[in-house]
């Protein structure tokens, strides 16, 4: 018989992506990201849990699935391009499986590309059926997962001037869209970014969400002082509880120095044949216009600081993930004993990451997860994995508390989404807001009657309205790569949505053009624009 | 039929129902686009004679004024001789689409061309195309720029840069913002992305990919994001525990109404931001009303539409506004902002009661958390500066959270310093009967269907011994071939007398 553990470890995943689906192109660069994480990411994870399920190891954690992604994994179209992309893929592995025939470094590498894009292809298409959000549904319904939503389209709370209609825009319309796809309703959110700013729990308590992820500091520096520090969840005013992110064990796998991802046993992220082989060879992997770009085959090991890369060894990997494996584990033991004896109380350790380091920049990070969590289950007593949910549910009498405004961004507040680059963007969601708030709250007031058209006009200008929120156009102006696609995309829903405005307001709307742009940005079938209404 | 109905249909059968309803450049068409282009016929057929045409739009852009110009009478025609009005409309976009080949506003009105362009019977490449290969330029491997610049979290360049301009006694900044009040207009978007940080790579020469003369949008009105939305209005949002961001918006007509009102007052005015600050217990809808304990001015340049202002006091509540000071100094209002708080920044003087503990369990606790707290008071005030400072250290680390989508557009490159590489690969190709069976290293290869076939090897160093054999289908046959190859390589590596200097 276990004993009762001496403190709890909440691992959460935040898995995200911007809505991006072109339609209008036969193939389209941006779509790769979806795809790429898709194969890297998502589908090993949830091999990850499949195989810890099969095994009957105990685990627990949390993962947020954001409206967005959510979104895009169970559309046809992206989900047909899915197949063809994985294809491609599977095919240029086995002409490497060919290349590579003379070059033992390398052909077993080749190899195993293979395999993992055809389980790839098989785990997508004949065990889900296409749509990975039923894999997710899964895990949770068997009780090992618990799913959380984020923000309808993943935007950055604190800079919305504090209106709670427009946060209440984010939050209702991302749980009414989990319930679409998890057939219940959400007990936490993934706020943004950690985007946090006192009176947004209000918001969350309304939509019926029980708790939600805040930095370090956004907890440290609550009022009253958290007497537990991090290690207990604070009470909101209204009732949702805050989780607050511990700083050490994100050190261990986040940081560029120190953390896990950067020895030099692991896989080289920016060594890919895209880049490195021949170009005819490569031609028709590549999209359209020809340009390189990663192709997700990579053979090399980070191996030091400089250029020089020494062949990968898939063993090597694997014997450095479970040694990081345990030596996390034992740092969360002794950090869980030495809590325990100072708080007099069981404390949980939040543990957030973004899902897309394990597997797509950190290749092995579903490998040390699995690893982790067999670890914990057999090895040691010291600590148990739970969820945010049930930890709440053991531990219901927490201290009462206001966070302050905090983010998981750089610097820790705004700056990432509020900077040179990317400021002109507000002037325009705010005036954008203003008006959506207002033409919910005509609609609301009966002004639209039962004018179809007008109705539709204002669901499309919700959906509009949300891409442009998205904080990851602000993000990508800021780190400066791929920029005038995230401009462009800020352009394109802001005016669309001056279009819808005035178009609903003069009662002239366009059917044919409203026809076209809900078949472009298709985000949110059951989208409710009374939620902004005054 | 709807949608859904076409999109239960497999492609043939749409290519099938295109190819009946004669829709031009059908075969170029995704799935997706035959359903988009069968759908549009269907609308434009459906609209009646008297429907306002699509072209008649307000505000059509020069290109489009063309596309207007083809379709009026294209529209006129449909109700007389019943041709399909879709083909002409088709056709004169796509004249107007080429006449304005070139001036697509970036990658938005690049893309919503896509579908009309379909229609119109050409392939989608053009100004997306063109927006692609920008951004991929970009990002393109292997410039001196370096990795360190790209990596996640470590865009030294990009911040660096960033905080420069958050000075708001820079004269630099202010003209920055006087370039570019409301975002990038479309035409610098075209002209290569001014927004891109001075970190960005060089752009070294992609292979030319060719490309198709990129129209403008070219069904719809043309749309345009408006810059401004004709309203005294003013923005203020905290970025962080010092620095403000205010925007406003000034409709010109107040401006020349308070002239006309000041007459004489108005030689020497100048524009002012000025600044409220409020004591931090105060409840915001209060700061929204009042004009608080404390204030001050900041001169604007003319033309100014946003200001970072260095506020620095964290947990306090301010407002701004906007406005005119005469000669007489009296500060005359345009437009008043929002109350902001900004973060707190330091660890709460406040406890309570119930949950209260010892100083020395707090000291303990927080020291977990705030790195070592040998000896020292322990008062809120250490304790806050060294939790601060810790987690100063790790945002300034580099990696510590919020990767988001930056990070499936990494590009790769190669660390600094000059760098040359070379790989060799062979290529074995050969034909026989197309029944034949061959094998090359004892490894059968397939054959294509007229009996040719092709290897290719990554050639490692040293000798390889090929010996392809060829078997005829009836077994009577047998022919081998052995080319033997060798690999031997060297390299040198020498540093030239400097160049020019």
């Amino acid at each position: 018989m276990k004993q009762e553990p001496k403190g709890f470890l909440a691992l959460v995943l935040h898995a995200h992506l911007p809505y991006v689906r072109h339609p209008e192109h036969e193939a389209f660069l941006e779509e790769d990201w979806l795809f790429e994480a898709i194969t890297e990411t998502y589908i090993p994870l949830i091999e990850v849990f499949s195989g810890l399920v099969r095994d009957g190891v105990p685990f627990r954690i949390t993962m947020s699935l954001t409206p967005p992604l959510a979104g895009m994994l169970s559309d046809p179209l992206l989900q047909e391009r899915y197949v063809r992309h994985i294809e491609k893929l599977i095919d240029l592995a086995e002409k490497e499986i060919e290349r590579t025939r003379w070059m033992p470094e390398f052909h077993p590498q080749a190899q195993r590309y293979l395999e993992m894009f055809r389980e790839a292809r098989r785990i997508f298409v004949e065990e889900y059926d296409r749509n990975l959000v039923a894999a997710f549904r899964r895990f949770q319904d068997l009780g090992v997962l618990e799913v959380i939503t984020c923000g309808a389209t993943h935007g950055f709370l604190p800079l919305m001037l504090g209106n709670r209609n427009l946060w209440r825009g984010q939050v209702a319309t991302a749980v009414r869209d989990y319930e679409r796809h998890f057939g219940r309703r959400p007990q936490g959110i993934w706020l943004p970014e950690c985007g946090y700013e006192p009176s947004v729990e209000e918001v969350l308590s309304e939509a019926g969400l029980r708790h939600f992820i805040i930095d370090t500091h956004g907890v440290m520096f609550a009022s009253p002082r958290p007497r537990y520090g991090v290690y207990a969840p604070l009470i909101t005013r209204s009732g949702v509880a805050a989780f607050g992110r511990d700083l050490d064990s994100s050190k261990q796998v986040w940081s560029a120095n120190e953390g896990y991802p950067g020895d030099y046993n692991y896989r080289e992220f920016y060594r890919d044949v895209g880049w490195d082989l021949e170009y005819e060879y490569v031609r028709p992997y590549l999209h359209g216009d020809g340009q390189r770009s990663n192709l997700g085959i990579k053979y090399y090991r980070i191996t030091g600081p400089g250029n020089h890369k020494a062949p990968y060894s898939f063993e090597r990997a694997t014997e450095t993930a479970a040694s990081h494996a345990g030596n996390f584990m034992f740092n969360r033991e002794k950090q869980v004993e030495h809590l325990q004896g100072l708080l007099q109380r069981q404390p949980i350790i939040v543990a957030p990451y973004d899902a897309e380091l394990f597997g797509h920049w950190w290749y092995e990070g579903p490998q040390f997860l699995d690893f982790l969590l067999r670890k914990i289950a057999h090895d040691q007593q010291t600590l148990a994995t739970t969820t945010l949910s049930e930890y709440l549910d053991r531990f219901p009498v927490n201290q009462i508390g206001t966070p302050t405004i905090s983010s998981w961004g750089y610097k820790g507040f705004a700056e990432v989404w509020l900077d040179g680059p990317n400021d002109w963007i507000y002037r325009h969601l705010h005036a954008a807001g203003e008006r959506m708030i207002a033409l919910a709250t005509a609609a609301k007031q009966g002004e639209f009657g039962s004018d179809g058209l007008r109705w539709r006009a204002l669901r499309q200008a919700a959906r509009e309205f949300l891409l442009a929120q998205s904080s990851d156009w602000a993000f990508i102006m800021k780190t400066g790569t791929m920029v005038p696609y995230a401009v462009a995309r800020t352009r394109e829903h802001i005016t669309n949505f001056t279009k819808l405005y005035e178009d609903i307001r003069a009662n002239t709307i366009d059917e044919w053009w409203l026809g076209e742009i809900e078949h472009k940005n298709n985000i949110f079938p059951e989208i409710d624009p009374l939620v902004w209404a005054e | 039929m709807r949608r859904a109905e076409l999109e239960a249909k497999t492609k043939q059968e749409l290519l099938d129902l295109a190819r009946e309803m004669d829709l031009p450049g059908r075969s170029q068409l995704s799935k997706d686009g035959l359903i988009q282009a069968i759908l549009r016929r269907r609308a434009r057929q459906r609209r009646p004679a008297f429907g306002r045409p699509a072209a008649t739009r307000k505000t059509p852009a020069p290109s489009t004024a063309v596309a207007r110009a083809k379709k009026t009478p294209a529209a006129r025609a449909a109700g007389s001789t019943g041709r399909p009005v879709a083909d002409r409309v088709a056709e004169g976009k796509k004249k107007a689409a080429t006449r304005s080949a070139g001036t697509a506003r970036g990658a938005m009105g690049a893309r919503s061309v896509g579908a009309a362009k379909k229609a119109a019977g050409t392939r989608p490449a053009g100004a997306a195309r063109k927006a692609a290969a920008g951004r991929s330029a970009a990002t393109a491997k292997k410039t001196a720029a370096g990795r360190t610049a790209a990596a996640p979290g470590k865009a030294g360049g990009v911040r660096a840069a960033a905080s420069k301009m958050t000075r708001r006694d820079r004269p630099a900044a202010a003209a920055r913002r006087k370039r570019s009040p409301y975002g990038p207009s479309a035409k610098q978007l075209h002209g290569g992305a001014p927004m891109s940080p001075p970190s960005a790579p060089p752009r070294p020469a992609p292979a030319p990919a060719k490309r198709e003369e990129a129209p403008r949008r070219a069904w719809g009105a043309p749309l345009e994001m408006p810059e401004r939305y004709g309203r005294n209005h003013a923005a203020l949002m905290a970025r962080d525990p010092y620095w403000l961001f205010a925007y406003w918006e000034i409709d010109p007509r107040s401006v020349a109404e308070l002239e006309a009102r000041l007459k004489g007052e108005w030689p020497d005015h100048r524009w002012l931001l000025r600044v409220f600050t409020f004591p931090p217990e105060i409840e915001m809808q209060h700061a929204e009303e009042g004009n608080g304990e404390d204030r001050y001015d900041l001169e604007l340049p003319p033309g100014a539409v946003s200001w970072y202002v260095n506020a620095g006091r964290a947990d306090r509540v301010y407002r701004v506004a906007i406005g005119i000071v005469t000669r007489s100094g009296k500060f005359h209002a345009l437009a008043r902002s929002n109350a902001v708080r900004t973060p707190r920044d330091a660890i709460s003087p406040i406890t309570d009661e119930e949950w209260t503990r010892a100083p020395e369990s707090y000291r303990r606790l927080y020291a977990m958390i705030g790195e070592e707290l040998s000896g020292g008071g322990g008062s809120s005030a250490e304790l806050g500066l060294l939790l601060r400072e810790r987690l100063q250290a790790e945002w300034s680390s580099g990696q510590l959270g919020s990767m988001g989508s930056g990070a499936f557009a990494k590009p790769a490159v190669q660390g600094p310093g000059f760098w040359f590489v070379l790989d060799t690969e062979l290529i074995i190709y050969g034909a026989t009967e197309p029944d034949a069976r061959v094998t090359v290293q004892g490894r059968a290869v397939p054959l294509r269907p007229d009996g040719t076939f092709s290897l290719r090897f990554l050639l490692p160093e040293g000798t390889q011994v090929i010996d392809a054999t060829a078997l005829s289908a009836d077994g009577a046959f047998r022919k081998t071939i052995t080319p033997t190859v060798r690999r031997e390589t060297s390299s040198t590596e020498t540093i030239e007398e400097q160049v020019g200097s």
